[in-house]
């Protein structure tokens, strides 16, 4: 694969949410609003990214057997400096996102990825698949958070959007609500596919 | 009362802050091993060991991180602690209750990447900071956050095996029709959430 | 020679776990005194909002202080003052509320009445139990002085407070805490005026002894004469 396709695949092709459904526990839980899931989307994209260029760098120098471990620990190095940073810098942010932070350290995406794509590519490749695969992530943390966020509180980045005559879902920014967006997105997703797929067998006829 | 405290406890985590229907930890494999009811239990109980187990060795290691002033390294200790412990766990298991082991599969060592399993070890701390009896606490806070997960995902794997016997539109197959469900087996459980504990 | 292996391996993940705690170690040096010092920073500010007329404040030492409301910690207490004259208390306040802890900051006058009070850590439903920091709700504290019962309908008494609909926990928690803070005040302004009448008192006692002495020296030196 050349740059631009490892860069894309992370995107589109293998997103991270809707095609490989990984990382769920954060999908779920901190897209309420969207700020707080673009917040999300993006330190762990900078995890994923700085973890894979690491977990690369040192591909020959990991044992195979004690690999999980090893990328375990490069992994948590990473998301307790982010944390430590946050804290530090955006420390409202900090609060939002909670003990979602630290698990960070156990979103298979970014172990996935580890095993998968950094342990057998070079570091540019690997930052790539980071930044490919984050921002797939990122992108549907915001989808999922707008929908959740304009539906159940009527407001969009904190903006009342829809005011007056609307009523504000409220489930859709609580437990239920997660899993109901998401079922729902995959579906339209799955729609979407369907009826590309239809028209293809159309075409050939 | 010290019973009383634990009992209450236990109520909240399993039913008015289930770990998976509202605190979403564990998705992963709720998601992933409850399509039988067999598996489910099995994985179930694995991850109530691993979580007591586990609250009751963080606590013990927060303890010297605390003592030797350096909390920041308590994610890296506690992930390391639980990988540990779930190797453990799976060379048991292999040597000692084959069956359950295969059944398990690949889902043992992916306990390790549990975020219910972190999350409980980090919520002790938190939670419990200024209790005197932090480390029953912790540990029963344990038990009771992987018997919530338990029942979750019990409850969970039933439906799904009467799922498989209905006749779904094609557009709902697969994880469409798995997360409306549970997104209404989640509401069910926020009748729990009026319950003060 | 798988001994070795193994003890090869373990030795390369220990150099991988050292090189990051000491990564870590470095880390926390630079933004530790960050995070503190933005931590004071924000405490003082929201002290200032929650009590405007005070200048400084002095944390007082409340442990074993004994609250009638079970499930609240009184995290800090402060009295503040404005050129030595004592304005108020401030009590920080810790709860659990719906989805988490939960913590106000609330400024009470000397004359008992609540100045202001302002969470300022909480985690509660975006749309409900998150309402609780907007205006509507938590200025209903403003000027109480007595412990106070949330209600559900619109016709809230003077000691009652409005709870928002659909989040009766974060609201009932929140009383809850506020309570505990005035329980607290109520407390610390009767240990103050049993300091104050103590310490007049022994200032009473020793002018009386000063007195009785000059007479005792007036009566000997007459009796010399």
């Amino acid at each position: 694969m050349n740059k631009k396709d490892v860069l894309l695949n992370g995107l589109l092709k293998e997103n991270p949410t809707f095609v490989l459904f990984l990382g769920m526990c954060p999908t779920l839980a901190v897209t309420t609003s969207v700020v707080n899931a673009i917040g999300m989307g993006l330190s762990t994209m900078v995890v994923l990214v700085f973890s894979n260029l690491f977990i690369s760098l040192l591909r020959k120098f990991i044992p195979e057997k004690v690999r999980i471990a090893a990328y375990i620990v490069v992994i948590a190095s990473f998301v307790t400096l982010v944390e430590m940073l946050l804290k530090a810098f955006l420390p409202s942010l900090y609060s939002a996102l909670g003990i979602y932070i630290a698990l960070i350290v156990v979103n298979c995406i970014i172990l996935g990825r580890a095993e998968a794509f950094a342990s057998k590519n070079n570091a540019i490749d690997s930052m790539l698949d980071g930044v490919g695969m984050g921002l797939g992530f990122t992108a549907a943390l915001t989808i999922i958070g707008a929908v959740r966020e304009l539906l159940g509180a009527g407001t969009l980045f904190g903006f009342h959007i829809l005011t007056t005559h609307f009523q504000p879902i409220t489930i859709f920014v609580l437990a239920p609500g997660a899993f109901l967006t998401l079922g729902l997105l995959a579906m339209v997703k799955n729609i979407i596919e369907m009826k590309k797929k239809g028209g293809e067998e159309n075409a050939v006829d | 009362m010290l019973l009383t405290r634990l009992l209450m406890i236990s109520l909240g985590a399993i039913f008015a802050e289930n770990f998976v229907l509202v605190k979403f930890l564990g998705i992963c494999p709720f998601l992933g091993v409850s399509k039988k009811t067999e598996t489910a239990f099995g994985m179930g109980f694995a991850v109530v060991f691993v979580m007591v187990c586990a609250s009751a060795l963080t606590w013990l290691v927060n303890q010297l991180l605390v003592l030797c002033n350096i909390e920041y390294l308590q994610t890296i200790a506690f992930i390391l602690v639980i990988a540990v412990l779930v190797q453990f766990v799976e060379m048991f298991l292999r040597k000692n209750i084959p069956p359950l082991y295969n059944s398990l599969g690949i889902y043992l060592p992916l306990i390790t990447t549990n975020c219910a399993v972190l999350g409980v070890a980090i919520l002790n701390i938190t939670k419990f900071a200024d209790s005197t009896t932090s480390f029953l606490d912790s540990v029963v806070y344990g038990g009771a956050a992987g018997l919530g997960f338990t029942l979750a995902i019990i409850l969970f794997a039933g439906v799904r095996e009467r799922l498989e016997n209905a006749d779904i539109p094609e557009f709902l197959k697969g994880m469409p029709i798995v997360l409306i469900t549970a997104s209404l087996l989640s509401i069910a459980f926020m009748g729990f959430s009026g319950m003060s504990f | 020679m798988l001994k070795n292996h193994l003890i090869k391996d373990a030795l390369k993940l220990f150099v991988i776990t050292m090189v990051s705690a000491l990564v870590l170690a470095v880390a926390n040096k630079v933004t530790a005194p960050v995070i503190a010092e933005n931590d004071a920073k924000r405490q003082e500010m929201a002290m200032q909002e929650v009590l405007p007329d005070a200048k400084d404040f002095k944390k007082v030492d409340t442990g074993g202080l004994e609250l009638s409301e079970k499930d609240v910690r009184i995290k800090e207490f402060y009295t503040g003052t404005a050129e030595e004259r004592l304005v108020g208390y401030v009590v920080d306040v810790v709860t659990n509320g719906y989805g988490g802890e939960l913590e106000i900051i609330m400024g009470v006058g000397t004359d008992g009445k609540i100045c202001a009070t302002k969470i300022l850590n909480s985690s509660e439903t975006a749309g409900l139990g998150a309402k609780a920091s907007e205006p509507e709700f938590i200025d209903q504290y403003k000027g109480k002085s007595m412990l106070l019962s949330v209600v559900k309908n619109e016709d809230a008494d003077f000691n009652e407070i409005e709870a928002i609909s659909g989040a009766t926990i974060t609201s009932e928690a929140v009383t809850r805490a506020v309570n505990a803070g005035l329980e607290a005040v109520g407390k610390r302004t009767v240990t103050t005026s049993i300091d104050i009448s103590q310490a007049v008192n022994e200032e009473f006692e020793k002018l009386d002894e000063e007195s009785h002495k000059q007479i005792e020296q007036v009566e000997e030196e007459k009796a010399d004469e």
